[in-house]
């Protein structure tokens, strides 16, 4: 995001504009990290998801399965396998939704410093993302 | 002099675009430039200009090396996190009684090796740096890795808050910038002005 304050227009930039525009750009940033976390844990949900599907297909077949863990993979039986992964789906679901959540805050207080923004400087200040 | 305005006279050549921060880093806070017509009349604009410029790529300079901090913490994070589950995996197997379990070990790029594991002895090896290998039982292991994890996640937020500290600075920096820049071309077109009619 860049602003840019183009002052042909006659607005005159006050301290109470600075510290909006210091937020705005400030909640910027967190909200573009914000976004990127949640695409990696995306990414985590889908594996995970997939390897429930693996597990099941796996059933009863000869009862051991290989489960990947920090840098090893250990065998392990088949309800094992199923209580270790039910255990990392329900971590990155929480996880993820506590991220939504803070993304769901961060977007509100943008909107509204945003709105107040353009208000004063309308085409002067330009607050988009490139 | 009052002190007030011998605080405000700044010294020779000294343009006051910033005041001592405040923060743990003693970070120099960008000051708000009340009014910009009166501000470079008195410093002159190309001067202010030129000074704005390089505490901008200061602050620039200390942005992105908190950004590579951060970036390390993050990476250092879950591999703590990715420790803790395999110790915790080694405990419960051990309160388990399971003494022996099979393993594959990733021993190069794409090559696995078989491997039995005996936890029987409820202990395991701590990697601590500089060579040192520390062994220790599951409890102590995980309350040193927990500690460590918790040292971690602190220092991602103090971080973060200089990195938001740094933010303002920069943003504050920007808009001065582009005021004073402004400005400048208002009070050149109106110079020019006022000789055409001379």
């Amino acid at each position: 995001m860049s602003v840019t304050i183009d002052s042909k227009k006659d607005v005159t930039v006050e301290r109470e504009d600075q510290e909006k525009i210091n937020k705005f750009s400030r909640l910027n940033m967190k909200c573009t990290e914000l976004i990127e976390d949640k695409k990696q844990m995306q990414q985590d949900l889908d594996a995970l998801e997939d390897a429930e599907l693996a597990i099941e297909e796996a059933f009863g077949e000869d009862g051991t399965l290989k489960v990947f863990m920090g840098e090893i993979m250990f065998d392990c039986y088949e309800d094992e396998a199923e209580i270790h992964h039910m255990r990392m789906m329900e971590e990155k679901k929480e996880k993820m939704d506590e991220v939504q959540d803070q993304i769901d805050d961060v977007e509100k207080e943008m909107k509204t410093l945003k709105a107040e923004l353009y208000a004063k400087f309308g085409k002067a200040i330009n607050l988009e993302k490139e | 002099m009052s002190e007030e305005e011998k605080k405000q006279v700044p010294k020779e050549g000294e343009i006051p675009l910033t005041s001592e921060g405040n923060n743990a880093r003693k970070i120099p806070k960008c000051e708000f430039i009340e009014d910009v017509e009166t501000f470079i009349e008195k410093y002159k604009a190309k001067e202010t200009l030129e000074a704005m410029n390089e505490l901008y790529r200061k602050y620039q300079f200390m942005e992105s090396q908190l950004i590579a901090g951060k970036k390390n913490l993050k990476i250092k994070l879950p591999e703590i996190k990715k420790t803790i589950d395999m110790v915790k995996l080694l405990k419960e197997k051990h309160e388990d009684e399971v003494e022996r379990f099979n393993t594959n070990f990733l021993i190069s790029d794409n090559i696995w090796a078989r491997a039995e594991i005996n936890n029987s002895s409820g202990k395991v090896g701590l990697w601590l740096g500089a060579n040192v290998m520390v062994e220790q039982s599951y409890d102590e292991a995980l309350a040193l890795l927990e500690k460590n994890n918790f040292n971690a996640s602190k220092k991602l937020e103090s971080t973060n808050e200089d990195l938001d500290y740094i933010k303002d600075q920069i943003t504050t920096m920007e808009v001065n910038m582009a005021r004073v820049y402004n400005q400048n071309v208002v009070n050149t077109k109106k110079k020019g002005g006022e000789q055409a009619t001379a």
